[in-house]
This record gives structure tokens, sequence and C-alpha cells, in this order.
């Protein structure tokens, strides 16, 4: 039967396809999201550009003239750490409203880390550092909401800037993120070089 | 009665002044706290602003619209009216209320020069309403500059709400210290009547004699004494304790207190001598006082007519 037959040089054809086949797979999981999900990287991109927006937001706030200024600042930080389907959100007037907040975002994080494919003690760590990220982020949502019912200015002001010590705890030293003077102020004031260790 | 009315008038003035004194205290107490309450709320707001020029350096290079004007956006609220970004020559963000734009800006193209240092001044919108325009530079950009509209109303509200307390505070101070003139100008009159009526009478009469405690005058069947002060106090010390013996301390106390040199001869001179003033207007009054050996002096009220009686 010759239509049973297969055509002359078909068996090479199928073999280079499978070939290739498996070189595409092959390079596709050399190039591709070590979670095997290639939107998890961008979300995580954008926890970090919130968080520094978050960090931009209480620098500034922790100047702000007003305590009417500083609920308001603190509420946009609530907003940012809750999202729209948190309990003390209040969208803003005329605003863009948050769709995640950072704290669900960040928990979700835990469940994604099982499905990637990484040697068990990375995984490990990321688990340790995702449940930290969290762990700052609770905090700075503690103090944000205490300066809603704060009546005293300094008071406020002096919460702001512990919101802003978490926030960049959450973000572990983040690179030129805006700093409120501190520390290295004096210091570069002073002229004096950094210390790199203790003697 | 012109006396009462003269205090009365006196006491008003005195109230008019306390509730004017209150009134100039109140508002300069104001005046000087509002200043300081602005001039707080300045400094605050040209950090605020230096901040948020300071916050948003990360996005400046490379160039990050969208976070730039997500940091706006998050700045624009509460005291911020508007906002103002641009950055190598780029406007970023432009926020200006409709009014100010038409307005004409001459501090943003002030701003859009070679800024070092910030600037700020007291502008108003074009309601009347005044407003904090602070400009501060971007750092690591040139001609970068960020403006940014203040509104003072929540200080101004701060500041009324100070106004109201002070004014309830100085209307509070002003009736407590009325009120204690007051009790203090009320209490006084009830104590001298109280006093003058049992104590200091106005005028002492003993029989024919009579002795005007105010006009400080003697007069004997109703024709004046003549006495020396020293005499007049001695008679009216006697007067007062007529029918009384009195020692010759007791006279020297209330005669010559606090004299180290008087002395009974001193109270027997002065007796001598009363007696002679009282007998020369009528021969009878020598015996108005007498002596009462071992004891003192004794003014009698009623005169025994020695004659009568023969001694």
């Amino acid at each position: 039967m010759r239509c049973g037959r297969m055509p002359r040089g078909s068996g090479v054809v199928i073999l280079l396809g499978f070939l290739l086949a498996i070189a595409l797979a092959a390079w596709g999981d050399v190039t591709s999201d070590p979670t095997g999900d290639a939107s998890f990287e961008s979300r995580v991109i954008g926890v970090a550009r919130q968080l520094r927006l978050g960090i931009s937001v209480a620098s500034f706030a922790v100047a702000a003239p007003t305590i009417q200024d500083l609920r308001l600042h603190a509420q946009q930080l609530i907003n940012l750490l809750e999202g729209s389907e948190g309990r003390h959100y209040i969208p803003p007037e005329g605003g863009d409203s948050v769709a995640i907040g950072l704290l669900a975002e960040v928990a979700s994080w835990a469940d994604r880390f099982q499905e990637v494919d990484v040697e068990p003690p990375l995984r490990v760590r990321w688990g340790v550092a995702a449940r930290n990220v969290h762990a700052y982020l609770t905090i700075a949502l503690d103090a944000a909401l205490s300066i809603l019912t704060e009546r005293r200015f300094d008071a406020a002001s002096t919460t702001m800037f512990r919101i802003y010590a978490y926030l960049a705890a959450a973000y572990e030293q983040p690179t030129g993120a805006p700093a409120i003077p501190a520390l290295k102020t004096v210091l570069r004031g002073l002229g004096i070089v950094e210390p790199t260790r203790d003697r | 009665m012109l006396r009462l009315r003269l205090r009365a008038k006196g006491l008003g003035i005195v109230l008019l002044l306390v509730a004017v004194l209150s009134a100039i205290g109140a508002f300069l107490a104001v005046h000087q706290f509002s200043d300081l309450l602005f001039d707080a709320f300045r400094d605050r707001s040209i950090a605020y602003v230096q901040a948020f020029a300071t916050s948003i350096d990360p996005w400046l290079d490379p160039l990050d619209v969208d976070m730039l004007r997500a940091a706006s956006t998050l700045m624009m609220a509460g005291s911020s009216l508007f906002v103002c970004l641009e950055a190598d020559g780029e406007t970023i963000v432009h926020e200006l209320p409709e009014g100010l734009q038409e307005g004409g800006l001459e501090r943003g193209a002030e701003a859009s020069g070679l800024m070092s240092s910030t600037t700020d001044a007291w502008s108003r919108l074009p309601d009347g309403s005044r407003f904090l325009d602070v400009t501060a530079p971007l750092s690591g950009v040139s001609r970068g500059f960020v403006r940014i509209g203040i509104d003072p109303a929540a200080v101004a509200l701060q500041s009324r709400h100070t106004a109201v307390l002070a004014a309830g505070a100085a209307a509070l101070f002003a009736l407590l210290v009325s009120g204690a003139i007051l009790w203090n100008a009320r209490r006084p009159e009830a104590g001298v009547s109280d006093a003058d009526s049992v104590q200091e009478p106005r005028r002492l009469v003993t029989g024919s004699l009579a002795i005007d405690l105010d006009a400080k005058a003697v007069t004997l069947g109703g024709k004046p004494v003549a006495l020396t002060p020293k005499q007049f106090h001695l008679l009216r010390f006697l007067a007062g304790r007529a029918d009384r013996v009195c020692s010759d301390r007791e006279i020297l106390d209330a005669v010559w207190p606090g004299s180290a040199y008087a002395d009974g001869k001193d109270v027997k001179q002065y007796i001598y001598l009363v007696r002679r003033r009282l007998a020369a207007v009528d021969a009878r009054e020598k015996g108005r006082i007498e002596t009462v050996p071992g004891f003192g002096y004794r003014l009698v009220s009623t005169l025994v007519d020695r004659e009568m009686t023969g001694e």
C-alpha cells in the first residue's frame, strides 16, 4: 500500500523538528523567570516602585506644615499599603485608586515562591525576606493609622519619621532613595569621612 | 452723697480702664501669637517643599516621568494648592489653578532661570485668598525646580481660634479684676463706718462739753475752747472714757505714744493746762477733770455744783 508509506526524508524532518523543539524548550527555560511566571517579576518591580513612592511621601510628609497635611499623607500611605480592598482605604478625591495594596501583594509571595524552581535554601531566604517586608509594612501601617487619631502635631511628625524608617527598612536600604537628613548630614557637614568598619 | 457719686464715678473709670487694658492685652497677645504662628508655618512650608524636591531626586536622573507625576499627585493634597515641576527644561507637572495661570506667572519665569536657593513669597490667588508661593531648585538637573503654593487656611483658622480664646480670657480677666475691685471697694467702706461709729465717733459730747473730731474743735456750752493739739488729744482721750479713771500710763500711751521722754509730770502739766483752758471759758469747768489720788484722772460727764453742795 503506497498510501501507508511515508514520503522519503520525512523521518529526517521529524527528527530535526523534534530536536528544534527540545532546543527551544531548553532556551526558554534558561531565559524565563525562575518563578515560571513572567508577570511575577513585573509585579515585584511594581511593589518596589510603589514602596519607593511611599518612602518619598513619608520623607516629605515629615516636614508637612500642618497636622491636617500629615493626616492626609498618612491616609495616602494607608491606601498604598492596604489597597482599595483595605479596611481603612479612602479613595482620594479625583486621584487614581490603588488596585492592590503592598501588604496583600507581599503576602501572596509566599505561595508563589513554592512554585519557583530554585535551590531550597534560596527559596527559604526569599521567604524570610518576604516575611520581613510584610512585617515592616505592617508596622508602618499601624503607625500611619495612629497618625489619623493623633492630636499633637510634633508627635504625628515623629510618627511619620518612624513610617519612613520602616518603609526604608522594608526596601532594605534602597539605593538613591530620598533620605531624611540625619547622621550622615552631620558627618558630611563636619567633613568627616564615613567610617566603613569598626576597629 | 457727693462723695458716694465721686466714688462710683472713680470706680467706673477704673473698671473701664481694666476692660480697655484687657482688650489691648488680648489684641497684642493674639497679634504676637498670630505672627509666630505664620512664621512657623512659613518655615515649615519651605522645609516641606525642600523635602519634596529632595524626595523626587531618584527619579530625575534618568527622568522617570511616571514616578514624578505620581509623587506630585500625592503632594497635591491638603495645603498644597498647586505643584509645578520642571526638569531639564521639560514641564513634568503643571497643575496651576486656572485663575492663577491667566493672571501671569512672573515668579515661574524667574524660577525657571538659574536657581540656586529656595525662594518664597506671599501671593494672592485671583479670588483674593492668600497663599505662600515656594520655589525650590532640583539638584542633579539643569534648570530644574519645583514650585508649590501652600494654603495657610489651617493656620488662619488656628489663629482665629486663638483670638477667640484670648478674647474669652481677657473678658474673664476683666471680670475677675472688676469683681475684686468692687469687692475691695465695698468692704472698707463698711469697715470704716462700723469702726467709726463704735470706737471713733465723729463727735464726742459729755454734758456741755462737745468735741468735734473732724473739725478738731472743742466747745463748752457752745463756746469755743482754744487748745493745742496735744491738749486736744488729751481731752479727747479722757472724754472717750468719761467717768472712768485713767492712769498716767494709759494717758502716756495714748497721747505720747512711743515717747521715751514723756512721764507722769507731763501728764500732770497738761491736765493743769486743759483745766485752765476749760475754766477760762466757764469757771465751773475747772472741776471737769478730777484727780483721783494714787490712780490717775477722770473726766466727769456730770458736773456737781460745788457751791450748791457746799464744797
